[in-house]
């Protein structure tokens, strides 16, 4: 099991490299001068100002001598600050992370939880009226915009109903007690759910349906044990395996789904800081956004790999060549 | 006679997989329902109220009869905006997966018929690219130049081309171990033959799904990137921009300015995906015996 996850992470690191390359290298090839956008366009800055800034923030040097040292400063903590007001990057991109992290945590577990059980409810009675009403739900989930979706919560429940708050992740100058949190969560939440929740359904409903009609579960009804056993022991570990790899594999899906939801609620979490930085081209967090982002979701893939290899001994041994 | 019959089989055939998608309740359903809003959004804004005539007078009003959709906040007809944005969302949608389905044929055969080192190589840069959001990566090459609409159709087609190419390698690969595309070898037929001739054929059905579903996802991105204003001009009304300019009204209270374009999208990527399903269930001859 060592062994496959240490070739896991050795596969991981080009991974990596080839991302950081790429958020560098687009940002890179962005039109627009961010020495001159510092003093508010070109015509505001002498010629040897210009040199003296683009020297002093090492833009004067070749590009695979920017991108290693940029690369050498990532590694070391030090991500740099914001081109216009200063603020540091790495301490303003952990902020936003720890919102993204509960804001996406807390979907992550509804999401599995309810995927695990409509699923389970369609697929176990296939072409039942409930099977309909649950795929249906699901097929529409897949085809509702979720900033779309979040705007009509904010339209029945915020400025119809004056229920939930709309924006924020507290109310301004409240004393940011736990219900009112709570209450800033419930929107984003319920967006997010509801618009995601479509692919896990389908995946668990179409892997139960497949292990009801398996051999061994027949066998296993046959020799006359509760339903409780056969779903518990047999159905669920069987045909939730596929669901382990999909449940990582799927957090690009549900971060970049929060991205616009989050600004949709001016949640402060990643998404937004990303968009906003993306607007103002505000390079550093931006590139600081990307790396955390794709460094999540790689590590995601891994986490998902080894936790199916833990569980499936079979591709353990094919992946380490054993 | 035998000749005429196996002419008849063959022709029936092919035929099967059309027959099939029309009795195919949903994706009858869907076919239907495209083709009622694209010609909505085609030949609508001729007959219509004018998209572009604002008027002081009809400020944020509420759907009414004259106004199916209400109007907007500078009194502009919301039903004609809606069916003139959906001319382009559709244009943009259908012509980036177009984009895509070129470049991830092209990578796509490559990998599946080049040498195994460059297949594994491209293989693992596939899975990298598919490891950034797709939000991620758009976003990033929208920021980086002025809005338009050419460019934002390149830029979802450079996010949505990793699927097309995927199944394109995969089933190249099936393909070149089948007794057929052997034997065409073995007869001496050229690489572009065998492309041409066996495995864009076969590839095609799969194909069709993948870019079908993909049609939905483009329209999606579209309204999500011109919402945040990094997608098509704001002045060229789309469903995204449509919704971006409606929010500031909806948060005072004007739902219709976003319940609108967002249903017409909605309804939308509904029709295409039902479309993709009964194509997909079409392609697979188990799955038409069921129906």
């Amino acid at each position: 099991m060592l062994r496959f996850i240490a070739t896991r992470i050795a596969g991981v690191v080009p991974q990596l490299l080839l991302v950081s390359l790429l958020a560098f290298g687009i940002v890179k090839a962005a039109p627009g001068d961010p020495v001159a956008s510092l003093a508010g366009g070109v015509e505001f800055m002498s010629a040897a100002d210009h040199a003296r800034v683009s020297h002093n923030l090492g833009l004067d040097q070749p590009l695979p001598v920017q991108y290693g040292r940029w690369l050498a400063r990532m590694l070391q903590g030090d991500w740099g600050s914001s081109l216009k007001d200063g603020r540091p990057v790495f301490e303003v991109v952990a902020r936003a992370l720890g919102y993204s992290l509960l804001l996406v945590g807390i979907v992550w577990t509804l999401i599995i939880v309810t995927g695990i059980v409509l699923g389970y409810l369609a697929g176990s009675a296939p072409e039942s009226r409930r099977d309909t009403v649950i795929s249906g739900f699901a097929a529409l989930s897949f085809a509702v915009p979720p900033f779309w979706l979040g705007l009509m919560l904010i339209v029945v429940f915020s400025v119809g109903l004056g229920l939930l708050p709309a924006s924020g992740s507290a109310r301004i100058g409240g004393s940011g007690s736990l219900i009112d949190r709570a209450a800033h969560l419930v929107l984003p939440v319920a967006t997010l759910l509801l618009t995601q929740l479509g692919p896990y359904i389908r995946l668990v409903r179409s892997s139960v349906r497949d292990t009801l009609s398996a051999g061994f579960v027949r066998a296993a009804r046959a020799r006359g044990l509760s339903r409780r056993t056969l779903v518990r022991r047999y159905i669920l570990p069987n045909a939730l395996t596929p669901f382990i790899t999909w449940a990582g594999l799927s957090l690009p899906l549900l971060i970049s789904g929060a991205f616009v939801v989050e600004w949709v609620f001016s949640w402060p979490g990643l998404g937004r800081l990303f968009l906003q930085s993306a607007m103002s081209r505000e390079y550093p967090f931006l590139m600081g956004c990307v790396v955390v982002v794709c460094t999540l979701v790689i590590a995601g893939n891994l986490l998902a790999d080894c936790l199916v290899a833990a569980l499936n001994p079979k591709l353990r041994r094919s992946h380490a060549g054993e | 006679m035998s000749e005429d019959l196996s002419t008849w089989a063959s022709r029936e055939y092919r035929a099967l997989p059309w027959v099939a998608l029309l009795q195919h309740r949903l994706a009858f359903f869907g076919l239907m329902l495209l083709l009622v809003m694209v010609l909505l959004s085609i030949f609508g804004p001729w007959f219509g109220q004018d998209p572009d005539a604002a008027d002081a007078a009809t400020i944020d009003q509420a759907p009414s009869g004259t106004h199916l959709f209400g109007t907007d906040h500078l009194g502009r007809d919301l039903f004609a905006r809606v069916l003139l944005g959906g001319r382009l969302s559709m244009q943009v949608g259908v012509f980036a997966i177009l984009i895509a389905a070129v470049l991830g044929g092209l990578y796509g055969l490559v990998s599946g018929l080049g040498p195994r080192w460059l297949d594994h190589l491209m293989m693992q840069l596939l899975d990298t690219l598919l490891s950034i959001p797709v939000i991620l990566f758009a976003v990033l090459i929208q920021a980086t130049g002025e809005p338009g609409v050419l460019r934002l159709s390149i830029a979802i087609a450079l996010v949505s081309w990793m699927g097309v190419a995927r199944i394109v390698r995969t089933e190249c690969q099936q393909l070149m171990r089948t007794d057929f595309v052997l034997a065409s070898i073995a007869s001496g037929s050229g690489a572009l033959q065998l492309v041409a001739r066996h495995l864009l054929p076969n590839i095609a059905r799969p194909l069709l799904v993948v870019l079908t579903v993909s049609i939905g996802q483009a329209l999606i991105l579209e309204a999500t990137l011109s919402f945040l204003n990094l997608g098509v001009p704001a002045n060229i009304p789309s469903w995204g921009n449509l919704l971006g300019s409606g929010m500031r009204a909806a948060l005072s209270g004007a739902w219709w300015a976003v319940l609108f374009p967002g249903l017409a999208i909605v309804l939308a990527v509904v029709a295409i995906n039902f479309i993709g399903d009964g194509l997909r269930d079409a392609a697979d001859p188990r799955r038409r015996l069921r129906l």
